[in-house]
């Protein structure tokens, strides 16, 4: 109190916004998606962390089950994102009590980013993904900011490591910057050998959850924030699938 | 934020067949030990025990929110009772709303309890993060005590009492050996669950950390109870 008597009176309103509280923590860790021919891929950590390179756990899981095409991945903040996604779990609940079927995928990724939208001057930090197949059978990925932006994307990754897995994925997946004709010098790199319309290999479902592993282990180098395991989910027409990898500890 | 009444690090672990808890009976205010012999856990209901580090007003306020909570349940009379997982939630949702009015409680709450005959240990924070995890260190302890909890659940994960009993001891004495507002009595509480799966919240036990010859120095102050 007294230090404040110092205080000139126009500095007085900086001094006390320099002791404010933040709300805001970022628990960092890497989650990233992308689209195939049938199925879509979502992908996480599992390591929480502190704002001061402290590991809070090893097993917090950062993806949610809407409905059984229908899977959220979320980076950021723990408390924000555990919040969001009890917020989209009960909603997609209540929409199945009440319309007797369960909600569509873009039906939820809509309600996501009015949810996200509601908090604009108090954002929800939380960058989100929600991929799944949609109503006419094709795999789709919905890619967000923390304020509820969204758009399609065939790729997309957010988080601590988001900015290094996004390129790979862009190089890997879409094949983008690449020639379609150029052999690559990778010997043991497992190539699809189907090509596409647009000349580009299709990947089958087992590969594109190693791309997905090998895209987190390669962030988790690089990343202090990201690594322990993966928790990797496959949706297709049949359903959800969930693997588990490991990734290093360090 | 400002605390004044601060209560010091809070470990906990899981064993075989239920949870322990320890913390040092005493408040700080600030750099002063202020009071003594207070007993910090608190039993919610008889499968959840709970405990906090920080602001101690701030954990008793929770822990009537919490209690009143568990009695209007119990007042049902359903035969349902309110599992230590949804307090840990219900938890969060206090936590989480009170950062969401940017008037924090300044707490690390740790909520144990035997969860579907298994043992359930987790901690939320001053942000609303839950975290559920097998062992728990809050404040300074997170940087000290918890790698020898991490150590000891990672050689043996079905430990007895008498084993997590002895791990939690060791690491509240390093604990006090390194925290400069540490204090030597102890308060061991936990909950555990018997073989014919009836639930028993264990009686809280009082640890010494022996300090008598411990440094070099020929003249020691005696501690107050």
């Amino acid at each position: 109190m007294m230090m404040n008597q110092l205080v000139p009176h126009q500095d007085r309103n900086k001094e006390a916004k320099k002791n404010e509280w933040e709300p805001y923590i970022d628990n960092a860790g890497t989650c990233l998606g992308f689209t195939g021919e049938d199925y879509c891929v979502i992908a996480a950590d599992t390591r929480c962390s502190n704002d001061s390179y402290q590991i809070l756990s090893r097993h917090v899981t950062k993806i949610t089950k809407v409905t059984d095409k229908i899977v959220l991945a979320t980076g950021g903040m723990r408390a924000d994102y555990c919040t969001l996604h009890k917020r989209i779990n009960y909603q997609a609940e209540m929409f199945r009590y009440k319309n007797k079927k369960e909600i569509s995928l873009s039906g939820c990724a809509r309600l996501l980013s009015n949810i996200l939208y509601n908090n604009r001057f108090f954002p929800i930090y939380a960058f989100c993904l929600l991929g799944g197949i949609d109503e006419i059978g094709q795999p789709v990925l919905y890619s967000y900011d923390a304020i509820g932006s969204y758009g399609k994307s065939k790729v997309g990754a957010v988080g601590s490591g988001g900015e290094l897995v996004e390129p790979l994925l862009d190089s890997i997946i879409l094949r983008h910057h690449r020639q379609a004709s150029v052999v690559p010098t990778i010997s043991n790199e497992e190539l699809p050998t189907t090509r596409g319309e647009d000349g580009k290999p299709i990947i089958p479902k087992g590969i594109a959850i190693e791309y997905a592993h090998q895209a987190l282990v390669a962030a988790s180098e690089r990343d202090i924030h990201t690594g322990d395991f993966a928790e990797i989910y496959v949706i297709t027409k049949e359903g959800v699938e969930r693997h588990m990898r490991e990734l290093k500890a360090d | 934020m400002e605390v004044y009444s601060s209560c010091g690090s809070v470990l906990g672990i899981k064993y075989k067949n239920g949870v322990l808890l320890a913390s040092e009976k005493i408040i700080n205010s600030g750099k002063t030990a202020r009071y003594f012999g207070i007993e910090r856990t608190m039993r919610i209901s008889p499968t959840c025990l709970i405990t906090a580090s920080g602001e101690y007003s701030d954990f008793q306020e929770v822990t009537t929110i919490l209690k009143e909570r568990q009695e209007s349940d119990f007042c049902h009379n359903d035969s349902h009772s309110i599992s230590p997982k949804s307090f840990h939630s219900y938890a969060t949702r206090i936590m989480f709303q009170r950062r969401n009015k940017q008037k924090p409680y300044a707490l690390r709450l740790v909520v144990a309890g035997i969860e579907s005959a298994k043992p359930f240990l987790g901690t939320v924070d001053v942000y609303g993060t839950p975290i559920v995890d097998h062992y728990v260190a809050t404040g300074i302890g997170e940087h000290i005590a918890k790698p020898i909890l991490i150590k000891a659940y990672a050689e043996n994960q079905s430990m007895t009492r008498e084993e997590a009993e002895k791990v939690l001891t060791d690491a509240m004495t390093v604990l006090f050996m390194r925290d400069c507002r540490g204090y030597p009595h102890l308060e061991i509480s936990g909950i555990e669950i018997d073989a014919n799966g009836k639930v028993q919240v264990l009686e809280p036990k009082d640890v010494e950390i022996n300090t008598k010859n411990r440094w070099p120095s020929p003249n020691s102050v005696d501690l107050p109870i």
